[in-house]
């Protein structure tokens, strides 16, 4: 299944540890440009993603548009090689009231203001969702690793 | 989710942070303006059960989750319909552990 960093992080990384700061010539210590001030959102999506662009959002009662926020931080890895598990220990759960049954693709990662960070494939995807059913995202049930 | 139980209150110099016997003091202030050192012995916590009884509310980790799903999707009664495993957000650099 496809997934990765939206094209937005790459870019980011690359900046913030090149010379491209505010200050000449010092490095783009402005950080990665994502909010920190609120809680990341998983967004579900109908199509995949991208790296360059998000799938078409799912739409309907029982979705909030933007997606569901984190409770809570997961702990940071110290080693590039490990890998980040999401959610921590509280379930992503969704229950389909749209009337229709939804087609869940894809999801990407997003910062409180809707910036990407990373997307992906459900494994298994399309996941078909009857109206009246529930999709749930098991604690560890998503895994980030830059390798 | 029980209160923990005050096993017993001593009365002198017994510092806020010490531990006897397992059990951590806290220091109080009673009526009186005596500062006495409680003992407090944490409530027994419930161990995690892969089956509940019934009627008991499933603890975390959630039982109904198997080992290996990622997700799932569950009937209006509960009951899991479909399952899939983990979703790997995966991007490569090539970086080996060797080059941390």
């Amino acid at each position: 299944m496809a997934s990765g960093m939206a094209s937005a992080l790459r870019a980011a990384v690359i900046n913030a540890t090149a010379p491209t700061g505010a200050t000449a010539g010092a490095a783009g210590t402005q950080a990665l440009g994502f909010s920190t001030s609120a809680a990341m959102k998983v967004r579900l999506n109908s199509t995949s993603s991208t790296a360059t662009a998000a799938g078409t959002e799912l739409t309907g009662t029982g979705y909030t548009a933007g997606g569901q926020a984190f409770t809570e931080s997961q702990t940071a890895i110290t080693s590039p090689t490990n890998s980040i598990t999401l959610p921590k220990t509280t379930v992503l759960s969704w229950t389909n009231s749209s009337g229709s049954a939804w087609s869940i693709q894809s999801l990407d990662i997003t910062d409180s203001a809707a910036v990407r960070t990373w997307w992906g494939d459900f494994t298994g995807a399309p996941v078909s969702v009857a109206n009246g059913n529930t999709f749930q995202v098991a604690v560890n049930g998503i895994s980030i690793t830059l390798t | 989710m029980a209160d923990d139980r005050i096993a017993f209150t001593l009365i002198g110099p017994v510092p806020d942070g010490v531990t006897i016997g397992g059990a951590v003091a806290e220091l109080a202030e009673h009526p009186g303006g005596l500062v006495t050192a409680e003992i407090r012995i944490p409530a027994p916590q419930p161990e995690p059960s892969p089956d509940p009884l019934p009627g008991q509310e499933p603890l975390w980790p959630d039982p109904g989750w198997e080992d290996g799903q990622g997700w799932r999707i569950l009937g209006p009664g509960g009951d899991v319909l479909d399952s899939g495993p983990p979703v790997e957000l995966e991007e490569h650099f090539g970086w080996t552990d060797e080059e941390d």
